[in-house]
């Protein structure tokens, strides 16, 4: 890297402080594939590393993580090597406890019983995060891209992100805040716009956002091969799905 | 609590879930907060944070970087994205603000990290002004333009002090160690 053009540098160096535009990830993507380099985030790991030195070298109160974010952290924990096809984690609650060193104290000894005794992680079946995981680690192809904030007020705050690998075929959707659907009145379908494979979206299949839910991972099911996607995008529909969707796209994530 | 915790994460150990939580979640909440500048929004990150973390637990390669530098980075990134999304700048006096500083738990795996304190060392040898530079982008998550506005300095100026800093810093990383979370050599 260290003949690396000035170009490349700069948008290395761009991601890995500030991020990137869209734009500009495909300008970076192209000029890594221009000169033959691989992307090994070097410089992310960098600006990490410069990050935690000035962290230790400025800190000065220290300020420990609250004891109920520590036991959602433990329940995320035992959901995600849950088995169950959906992995939720519990929302945040709007009036926080108070710090208390007696409650904190019962508290993280029942978080560490609960992490020890509920999470089995006995060969069974992986969980779609587990999935989700196995994917990005082993998939050399395996794009991961953000949800676009919507422009709709109920999808304002959805966030996570799709992961997808063409040569696997497979692929999943991290979902936070996404609105609770009625099953019985109408589901959630995922659309994969594959333009160079037909100017119809793929249905990517149907599924549902229950009731108290955080955080969920959910498996795509393709229904036809997928080459080169360029959008992912939820519309919400009647019971089961449609073969062609009216919209609108409620949650868009485009690959640049 | 035995080191390289992630490896041990995706081997299955049931122990190094709680472990991790536990060495880790202190960092993540101090970075979540100082680039989210809002506690609610900071929960939110951590938890998808922790989860990704957990997915991502096979691709982390001890020969590149200790484990803690690979979990700040995931989280940076998340955390950068996440506020591209916001569009939301951290606030310089917000930022200034005690509350701010690194948790206890987090002070703990740096101050036990021979990386950092190798990265120390190659931040010292710049300019003080380079230093100036990537603390205000890496430490505090100012935009570019935000320092250029801050200190004075051209734009291209600071993002060449940024570049040729993480560089430097990069060519610190990856040395043998014994630390947590780094092979022996």
């Amino acid at each position: 890297m260290k003949d690396i053009h000035d170009d490349i540098l700069m948008l290395l160096a761009q991601r890995a402080t500030e991020g990137l535009d869209a734009e500009d990830e495909r300008k970076l993507a192209e000029l890594l594939d221009e000169h033959g380099l691989e992307d090994t985030l070097e410089l992310d790991l960098a600006a990490a590393a410069a990050s935690n030195a000035f962290a230790l070298r400025e800190a000065e109160e220290p300020a420990d993580a609250p004891a109920h974010l520590k036991q959602r952290l433990a329940q995320d924990a035992a959901g995600f090597f849950n088995k169950d096809n959906v992995v939720q984690m519990p929302r945040r609650e709007t009036a926080a406890p108070r710090w208390n060193p007696g409650w904190a104290v019962a508290a993280m000894l029942a978080v560490a019983l609960f992490v020890t005794t509920v999470i089995d992680l006995s060969p069974t079946a992986p969980s779609p995060a587990e999935q989700r995981g196995e994917l990005l680690a082993e998939a050399s192809d395996a794009q991961r891209i953000e949800w676009a904030m919507s422009e709709f007020d109920e999808y304002a705050g959805v966030s996570g992100d799709v992961v997808w690998s063409d040569a696997e075929q497979e692929g999943y959707m991290l979902l936070a805040n996404m609105p609770v659907n009625d099953p019985g009145e109408s589901q959630y379908q995922l659309w994969i716009v594959d333009p160079d494979r037909d100017a119809n979206p793929v249905d990517g299949g149907v599924f549902d956002i229950p009731e108290g839910g955080g955080p969920v991972v959910i498996p795509i099911q393709a229904k036809l091969a997928v080459d080169k996607p360029v959008a992912f995008a939820i519309t919400r529909e009647k019971p089961g799905g449609v073969v062609v969707s009216e919209g609108p796209l409620l949650v868009v994530a485009s690959a640049g | 609590m035995s080191d390289a915790i992630l490896q041990r994460i995706a081997d299955g150990d049931q122990q190094a879930v709680s472990d991790c939580i536990e060495r880790y979640s202190g960092l993540v909440w101090s970075l979540s907060r100082r680039f989210l500048n809002n506690d609610a929004d900071a929960e939110d990150a951590v938890q998808e944070i922790f989860m990704e973390l957990w997915s991502s637990a096979k691709r982390y390669d001890p020969t590149v970087a200790s484990e803690v530098t690979f979990v700040s980075m995931l989280a940076r990134r998340r955390l950068i994205d996440r506020r591209r999304r916001l569009s939301r700048e951290p606030e310089r006096e917000s930022i200034d603000d005690h509350s701010y500083a690194l948790s206890e738990d987090g002070q703990r795996v740096l101050e036990q990290s021979a990386e950092t304190q190798r990265v120390l060392v190659a931040l010292s040898e710049l300019k003080p002004e380079q230093q100036e530079v990537i603390s205000l982008s890496s430490w505090l998550g100012m935009s570019h333009s935000a320092i250029a506005e801050h200190t004075g300095l051209p734009l291209g100026t600071v993002k060449s002090y940024i570049s040729r800093g993480l560089l430097a810093v990069r060519e610190s990383l990856g040395e043998s160690g014994t630390e947590p979370g780094r092979a022996s050599p």
